[in-house]
């Protein structure tokens, strides 16, 4: 055979194993309590729940751990709910909005660190500088996040940031659609304003 | 659209790309600054930086995961929401008696490459430690970075053997219980409870311990020191010989095609200046050149050890996995090119560790990750490559 690289040989006939299998069989497999395919499905969309994870505004590292770690746990005990409603990427990364809502820190713990966020001088030196200015662009974004609730975060994580489509979003959240796109809009609004307000 | 949406619908048809929005938003000047201006909020946001993990923190949490997921089967299901840190890590802990076990089960399930064995061990992790379950059998290798270790080994077969690996010394039993510990990567205390270990300091005499007795370093003894006989003479390529890998040539070597010869790198620093993981790596390509290839892989993992994020890292990663090739161990190295790929996804070696795992994947009668492992070569700068990851798909498709 031409073309090897170095000294590594031919072509044999047709096999399987879990790396291998499509997402739904390997959910499938998870589902019916193989380690394994839990592992090969952590390998695959760890990166997407830890960037999910991370896009929530003044999470620190051991609540982003948690939340990863847990979303997986769920993934397994209710992989065999799965119907092939949406992707498997998506349905993962509901299990993890779904976990953000409920484990993530208390919604008064979670005050009390915006709170001490924002008491925080947001005002950097007056610089014409596009670094700058960049900077100045981002906390404000964060700021607008950190006030939203953790319903609204989640949506505009989902459908804006991951770019998830809204009908999936409502499924996975088991929400009315017009109750996501209401969210969304709200989500939208504030994060617009925040930012239009620091351009005045 | 002829008139303007309500924010609901706004929403909607920003979402979805609506062409009627957009066709709209082109002659309503309040419609299109609300397009934008959400366009823009959007793509602020999008730029925020999000934190990732580390290769060794996502490690981390996909052993303690599995090794939950193992032990939590029969566990109430609403315990495992809302864990914060104290119970996950408590909980973690309890796990961690079966977590050597199940990662072992793990790796094993995960390789479907023949010959694969089973394992031998079961390790205690007795406070905490920082460990891995590198290899299976035949040639079991634990790396041990931090902490200690309960390790039972149960009796081996001809040709099996079982090893703890550490920065400065790798420690082999045939059959017997022992308790192991290091600090920052480096072998602290070894005792025995049974059987039979023998203790091989890089730097120094190996020492073969029986049942009650133990082994410690003395506090110099931690920071290894370069071996009393280890060369200075620079690796110099044969014709079929790899190339001797440096960081800084990395990308220039990423140019040519593997199997030339490459020029010879500069001359290493001599060895009272040189640092443990450059001795190891200086050893490493020592023993590839004399073609001993388990020899080189173990050594490479060394440098892996002692200073996992240095810059010989990423070429002692790749040459791992070239020496267990080399050495016909085929399913290690199909692991080892994963891990490469997994930590190192920028690496210039990328195209050509994704070729070589597809042709091992080939061998091992697993096509459909080998053709994945081959499209991901197929945009590789160095022509060699692509023209081997294009042969590696031609043959898959016969």
């Amino acid at each position: 055979m031409t073309g090897k690289l170095v000294p590594l040989r031919r072509v044999g006939g047709v096999g399987g194993g879990v790396a291998e299998l499509s997402d739904e069989g390997l959910l499938a497999a998870c589902g019916a309590g193989d380690v394994a395919a839990l592992g090969a499905l952590f390998d695959r969309y760890s990166d997407a729940v830890y960037r999910f994870a991370g896009r929530f505004p003044l999470i620190d590292k051991v609540d982003r751990d948690d939340l990863v770690q847990t979303t997986f746990l769920e993934v397994r005990r209710t992989a065999g709910t799965f119907r092939g409603q949406s992707s498997v990427k998506t349905w993962i990364l509901g299990v993890a909005a779904n976990v953000a809502r409920v484990a993530l820190r208390s919604e008064r713990r979670q005050q009390e660190r915006q709170a001490k966020y924002l008491e925080q001088p947001t005002t950097l030196p007056l610089r014409v500088d596009e670094q700058i200015e960049q900077r100045k662009l981002l906390a404000r974004v964060e700021t607008a996040l950190a006030h939203l609730s953790r319903e609204h975060q989640v949506v505009f994580i989902l459908c804006d940031l991951e770019q998830l489509p809204g009908t999936e979003v409502a499924r996975i959240l088991d929400i009315p659609e017009g109750t996501l796109w209401r969210r969304l809009h709200e989500a939208r609004k504030a994060i617009r304003t925040e930012i239009e307000r620091g351009d005045k | 659209m002829t008139t303007c949406p309500d924010d609901i619908e706004l929403t909607k048809a920003l979402s979805a790309g609506d062409p009627a929005f957009a066709s709209h938003a082109a002659t309503c000047a309040s419609c299109r600054a609300t397009w934008e201006a959400t366009l823009h909020a959007i793509d602020v946001a999008r730029q925020r930086e999000v934190p990732m993990p580390t290769a060794s923190e996502r490690e981390a949490m996909r052993t303690s995961l599995l090794a939950g997921s193992y032990t939590s089967a029969s566990a109430p299901a609403e315990a495992l929401v809302g864990l914060g840190r104290r119970r996950r890590i408590l909980w973690i802990g309890v796990a961690s008696v079966a977590a050597a076990a199940v990662v072992t089960l793990v790796i094993l399930s995960r390789s479907s490459e023949p010959a694969q064995g089973h394992a031998h061990a079961s390790i205690r992790d007795l406070d905490g430690a920082s460990y891995k379950i590198a290899t299976t059998s035949p040639d079991e290798i634990v790396t041990l970075h931090e902490g200690s270790i309960d390790v039972e080994v149960a009796p081996l077969h001809t040709g099996e053997r079982f090893r703890v690996l550490l920065a400065d010394a790798e420690v082999e039993v045939h059959g017997t219980a022992f308790v192991l510990t290091a600090r920052a990567g480096h072998l602290i205390n070894v005792s025995v409870r049974h059987g039979i270990v023998e203790v091989r300091p890089f730097s120094g005499h190996p020492r073969r311990l029986t049942a009650g007795e133990a082994w410690s370093a003395r506090p110099p003894e931690i920071t290894v020191a370069a071996p009393v006989d280890a060369s200075p003479v620079p690796p110099t390529p044969t014709p079929n010989a790899p190339s001797e890998p440096r960081a800084a040539d990395a990308v220039a070597r990423a140019k040519l095609p593997r199997s030339e010869p490459i020029a010879p790198p500069s001359p290493p620093a001599p060895p009272a200046q040189r640092k443990p993981y450059e001795v190891a790596y200086a050893d490493a390509w020592t023993s590839m050149q004399a073609g001993d290839f388990a020899t080189a892989a173990t050594a490479f993992m060394r440098v892996s050890l002692l200073d996992p994020d240095g810059p010989l890292a990423e070429d002692a990663s790749f040459w791992n996995a070239v020496a267990l090739e080399r050495g016909k161990e085929s399913t290690r190295a199909a692991d080892a090119f994963r891990f490469f790929i997994d930590h190192f996804p920028r690496s210039p070696r990328i195209g050509e560790a994704n070729t070589m795992l597809g042709w091992i994947l080939v061998d091992a009668r697993r096509p459909d990750e080998a053709a994945r492992r081959f499209r991901a070569a197929l945009t590789d700068p160095t022509p060699a490559i692509r023209e081997s990851a294009r042969a590696g798909l031609e043959a898959l498709a016969k």
